[in-house]
């Protein structure tokens, strides 16, 4: 009885359905664009074959870009007292409220942006090969790089939901300055940290910021003896663990901890 | 049903509420009249859950507000003065948010909405604001909620759906409801309310039902102006003077709302007096 006053499998599918509905023309206008661009691509592939490397480009943009805008649409409006009145006084848990929002931004729109598109690569696949001959490379949604590209996706969209919820005005401009000087202030700890371990073996440390697949990357010039370290067995399995807690930090630590921070300041929040 | 101890609420420096307490009981619509600025919206969103209190405690049907548990929201429906509707049709919108109240009514919020004139299948986006404010009245009405809150609900109505609002409003309550209607359209809705409380500098100066005020204060039409020592209010109207004295007969008078709210603001200490005495004998 008690765990039905915090999750009710009825309600949470109901305020899915809701938002589903009340969404509907940017589900829409995404399914043109994802058309839209098959098309080009379709067009494209008429002169000049493209590789399955193109269609995850597409993929990954199409879920990056639509990921963001669903996610501000759904938390972005929690400020505004003339629409926020309605969501907050619906009779269901704020646990309930949050997590129907939180899957359809992440798990439901990213299922529903993949299937839709492999589909359209399929019969674009299918065209290609009637009227030019030619193959293209389907989209295939389990292609590890994918399935990465989604998650890294997932990581901006918490950045962006936590920032949305977080601040009352200018929220997505405060978000990008804030993670940026995240960015920024990590890298710079990190380059201290580089050179306070390897500073005797290399020069010029640094680190660039990109917003690409990687969320920032170190460089310099490493000395003879440390780029030999690097390239034997040893520094492998250090980096590859490195590589590794990166991802456990990302995945399992950061991105949960922004859905966290969002929860709780919208269980504080007051209009 | 609603208890109210010792509330305190503030935005910033500005005190709104200081140890505040109510007590309503189901079985009424509650009329919450105050000047502009009073704390009328700040009390009812409080009572809703939206705001917090800064210290003390609000509790609907034993239920902290500020919780917002679902069987609190269940139990609650919040008419805003401003609101936005998501563009999708009454019907739709029936089909849509009526799941999560357990005891919706769906036949009469098609009885609500015939009589405000409201059609079940034109977008809400394409109403005009009266339309929109009469479509979510009968949505409220329609949750069967024991608690209904109401800001403003009159302002935006035509003539004909202010009389439509108080027969739906005077046609659902139950029992077990209570209605509470922030309102500065005290005309609209005399004849809905009982009791009425006033809220003036963040206190609560009066609260008292239609029959005590009655039985206690004389409303008079005269025609010439009244000696001041002699009443306790009076103002010019077309055609004479309408004043409040005290009730000395066993005879009860019509109330007219507004006389009785400017007359309680301009006369808190003797009103107060008027009512201890009478609640003493």
């Amino acid at each position: 009885m008690k765990f039905d006053n915090t999750f009710n499998a009825k309600r949470f599918l109901q305020l899915i359905k809701n938002d589903l509905y009340n969404n509907r023309f940017f589900f829409f206008i995404t399914a043109t664009a994802a058309l839209g661009i098959l098309l080009l691509l379709f067009l494209y592939d008429s002169i000049n074959p493209i590789t399955s490397s193109t269609h995850i480009a597409v993929g990954f943009y199409g879920i990056f870009l639509g990921g963001l805008i669903i996610t501000a649409r759904l938390f972005g409006n929690l400020h505004d007292e003339t629409k926020v009145v309605e969501w907050h006084m619906l009779p269901a848990s704020l646990l309930e409220k949050f997590s129907s929002r939180l899957i359809l931004s992440t798990i439901i729109y990213a299922c529903g942006w993949y299937l839709f598109f492999f589909l359209l690569s399929l019969v674009s696949e299918t065209l290609c090969q009637w009227l030019f001959g030619s193959s293209q490379q389907i989209f295939n949604p389990f292609n590890p790089e994918v399935l990465h590209a989604t998650l890294l996706c997932w990581i901006y969209q918490s950045v962006l939901l936590c920032g949305v919820v977080y601040f009352r005005k200018h929220a997505v401009a405060k978000t990008v300055l804030v993670f940026v000087l995240y960015l920024l202030l990590l890298g710079f700890f990190g380059v201290i940290a580089l050179n306070f371990l390897f500073g005797k073996y290399s020069s010029n440390i640094g680190f660039r910021v990109y917003f690409g697949v990687k969320v920032f990357s170190m460089g310099g010039h490493m000395s003879e003896g440390l780029k030999t370290f690097f390239q034997s067995d040893g520094a492998g399995s250090i980096i590859s663990t490195a590589n590794w807690l990166k991802h456990i930090y990302l995945v399992y630590i950061f991105m949960p901890a922004c859905w966290v921070v969002g929860y709780f300041r919208l269980k504080e929040m007051e209009f | 049903m609603i208890k109210i101890a010792n509330l305190s609420f503030r935005y910033g420096n500005n005190i709104v509420f200081s140890n505040l307490n109510l007590s309503l009981a189901p079985g009424g619509v509650c009329g919450l009249l105050g000047k502009n600025g009073a704390g009328k919206t700040t009390l009812l969103k409080l009572m809703a859950g939206l705001l917090f209190p800064m210290n003390g405690d609000i509790r609907v049907a034993g239920r902290k507000a500020s919780e917002r548990s679902v069987g609190f929201l269940q139990d609650l429906f919040f008419l805003p003065e401003v609101f936005d509707l998501p563009p999708v049709t009454p019907l739709q919108y029936e089909k849509l948010y009526s799941p999560f109240y357990p005891g919706y009514q769906r036949e009469s919020f098609r009885e609500y909405l015939r009589g405000f004139d409201v059609s079940i299948d034109t977008k809400l986006s394409k109403i005009s604001f009266g339309q929109k404010k009469k479509f979510l009245i009968a949505f409220g009405l329609a949750t069967g909620c024991r608690l209904v809150l109401m800001d403003e609900p009159t302002n935006g109505l035509d003539i004909s759906s202010k009389s439509g609002f108080r027969k739906a409003v005077a046609s659902c309550l139950s029992d077990d409801q209570v209605f509470i209607i922030a309102t500065h359209q005290v005309r609209d809705l005399e004849s809905l309310i009982d009791p009425v409380i006033i809220l003036d500098q963040g206190s609560i100066i009066f609260n008292h039902s239609m029959e005590a005020v009655s039985n206690r204060l004389k409303i008079s039409y005269l025609s010439e102006a009244p000696e001041p020592q002699e009443t306790l209010f009076f103002e010019k109207r077309l055609g004479g003077y309408i004043s409040v004295t005290e009730n000395h007969d066993d005879m009860s008078s019509s109330i007219d709302l507004e006389t009785l709210f400017n007359c309680v603001v301009g006369n808190r200490r003797q009103i107060t007096k008027i009512f201890q005495k009478e609640a003493g004998t």
